[in-house]
């Protein structure tokens, strides 16, 4: 059977679990010429990302894209962090920042499978809909 | 002037003022696949079974229905352009299973299975929205059939009779008359407090225009409404052109209304759910098809039902149509469907050459709900007709190899030859039950015995006419249901009134 990207990181994130920092290359070796033996290298992109995915959810991180017109100010990257802290019951908040003029104001939140649309864009979109009808 | 200019403005400030901004929280996958109107969709952690998905490419929203929840995936049918899809394209939950518009204004309209208008006369008010895949009634809110469908044609009324709330199969070989039963069927419930539903799956448009034409032509139109999912449609639209149909039938079931419903053809359906399944990756069976396939009309069709009284008395008659490949009944989608229906009407080649149109098969034909659909009089008349009608067929063939019968079965085979003649029928031209009594009463008490065989049609037509036009029997038994003793004085006056009228009898 074969075996998935998220199995693979599964046991790898289990072998390195309490292994101190010397013995991890080891462990990361052996795992890589597991990967060879099976021909399977051209999986590790995949296997990388799910290995980020069990991390993150054992740490209680939760990784976040916050696309806005222009830049966020303190005020607000602390509203948006204290929303999403409450709303995940993550401990952690791994915030990456993007401006995209193009969304024309507000802004765009993306967690987990999640979104929430708070640009201009997408209101005036909406308006024009709701105006058809 | 300058008002009416005011009134638009003030309304359109009031539409923009009322309009409120809300960002609200919305789950999304992005698209790892398309192909052949599959989508492949990652992420939609909270996605339904059958949920409508919209995938916002290009600028536009296309309509998805998810159909394989897997873990971090899910397969999705794409109803509209799957070509304007591109990978990572976002995909958005909308919390809503698939659903129609239904109610009153989707009559006399041409529709795709999403509800939406392919007859160029504008745009649906919808009365509601229903679910495309509902749970069929259950036993409580049953009953059972008793009220006949009248299709107007001979040999269907009076063999198999079809009731209200029942679901009969016609089956048989490509053009042999399988649509034409289904569209006379239409035709003939005018004035008949009947709603008709005509799914059209994977027919050509060219014959879906024709039949427009015809029904609009013969009136029909008006209690009908065609949901078309045509040969150049994605096997998604139809896959669920069925379920669509009945869902529109549903509205008028729960008004407590009679509906009719036409799948035309559910091979071609099968057929689409197959493709389906394959690109989904389901694993193949028997000749293909997936396994759930026998679920996939047993639902269908068991949403077909009479309901009792405290439910609002409606009922909906399903009369599926399946195409067999070479005559070949014991294919796997044909036994499928026969064993879900409650019976079928089975059309034979050879009769159609034989110019025996509508080529029903008297033997391998039935209705399981049998005489408690017909009205009494039929009853009467036409009691042992399919067993005549079968027998006389076996006779005819064991009768080719010898020439010297005795009296009694020349006798039979001389009735036999008179009853298929009665049999024949044109096409969009049903007979009204009234008319139908009149003929086999006059064939099972031995009036047309002396009419030769090429005649018959003749006679039949001018009896038609006459009794119209001289007598009041068809009335009363429109009216009664029955064949009283009155009635049939009439009934026999009638007929001898009108025979001695010809000159081409038998002496």
């Amino acid at each position: 059977m074969k075996i998935s990207a998220r199995q693979y990181a599964a046991g790898l994130a289990l072998a390195l679990a309490d292994k101190p920092e010397a013995e991890v290359g080891a462990v990361l070796d052996s795992f890589i010429q597991i990967l060879s033996d099976s021909r399977e290298t051209n999986r590790l992109p995949e296997i990388l990302d799910a290995l980020v995915a069990i991390w993150n959810k054992e740490a209680g991180e939760v990784p976040v894209e916050v696309e806005s017109a222009r830049n966020l100010t303190a005020e607000m990257r602390q509203a948006i962090e204290s929303y999403l802290l409450e709303k995940t019951g993550a401990k952690k908040i791994l915030l990456t920042e993007k401006v995209s003029p193009e969304i024309l104001g507000g802004f765009v939140v993306r967690y987990e499978d999640k979104i929430v649309d708070a640009s201009l864009k997408t209101a005036v979109w909406d308006l024009k809909e709701s105006m058809k009808k | 002037m300058s008002t009416t200019k005011d009134f638009i403005i003030n309304q359109l400030k009031d539409r923009i003022a009322g309009f409120e901004a809300a960002a609200k929280e919305q789950t999304v996958g992005r698209v790892l696949k398309v192909s052949d109107g599959i989508a492949l969709v990652s992420g939609l952690s909270d996605a339904m079974m059958s949920e409508i998905l919209l995938f916002k490419s290009g600028g536009q929203e296309i309509v998805g229905v998810a159909l394989n929840l897997e873990e971090g995936l899910v397969g999705a049918i794409v109803l509209g352009d799957y070509m304007a899809i591109k990978e990572g394209d976002e995909v958005a939950c909308t919390k809503r299973i698939l659903e129609v518009p239904v109610g009153p204004n989707m009559v006399g309209r041409v529709v795709n299975p999403l509800g939406e208008p392919l007859d160029g006369k504008g745009k649906i008010e919808a009365a509601k929205f229903y679910p495309v895949e509902k749970i069929a009634p259950g036993v409580i809110t049953r009953a059972s059939v008793k009220e006949p469908v009248q299709t107007g044609i001979k040999a269907i009324d009076a063999m198999i009779p079809i009731g209200r709330g029942q679901r009969e199969l016609i089956i048989g070989d490509r053009q042999i008359g399988k649509t034409a039963i289904a569209i006379d069927t239409i035709i003939n419930q005018k004035g008949q407090n009947m709603k008709c539903v005509y799914v059209a799956i994977g027919q050509k448009e060219s014959k879906i225009a024709n039949i427009v034409a015809k029904l609009e032509e013969a009136g029909a139109m008006s209690y009908t409404t065609i949901v078309l999912a045509g040969a150049s449609t994605s096997a998604s639209l139809l896959y669920i052109a069925p379920y669509a149909g009945c869902a529109m039938a549903e509205y008028f079931l729960d008004q407590g209304e009679d509906v009719l419903i036409i799948y035309d053809d559910l091979s071609k359906h099968a057929v689409a759910y197959r493709e389906i399944s394959l690109l989904l990756r389901r694993p193949p069976g028997r000749e293909a098809y997936p396994g759930d396939v026998f679920y996939l009309h047993s639902r269908l069709l068991e949403r077909a039902c009479k309901l009792n009284k405290d439910f609002g008395g409606g009922s909906i008659t399903a009369l599926p149509i399946i195409e067999t490949q070479a005559g070949d009944v014991s294919a796997y989608i044909p036994t499928n469907v026969i064993s879900i229906t409650d019976g079928q009407i089975y059309l034979e080649p050879d009769l159609f050459y034989q110019g025996q149109r509508p080529s029903v098969n008297a033997g391998l034909s039935v209705s399981r709900v049998g005489s408690s659909a017909q009205i009494k009089a039929m009853k009467k008349v036409a009691g042992k007709m399919r067993l005549e009608a079968a027998q006389y067929r076996e006779l005819a063939a064991f009768a080719q190899f010898g020439s010297d019968l005795d009296e009694d079965t020349k006798k039979k085979l001389e009735r036999g030859k008179r009853l298929y003649e009665i049999f024949k029928q044109e096409q969009y031209l049903p007979v009204h039950v009234a008319k139908q009594v009149l003929i086999y009463y006059a064939l099972i008490n031995s009036y047309v015995d002396d009419v030769p065989v090429e005649k018959i049609r003749e006679f039949e037509a001018g009896l038609f006419q006459y009794a119209d036009l001289n007598n009041k029997a068809l009335a009363l038994i429109e009216e009664k249901k029955e064949l009283t003793d009155e009635i049939e004085a009439e009934l026999k006056k009638v007929i001898e009134d009108y025979k001695a009228t010809l000159d081409y009898l038998i002496k």
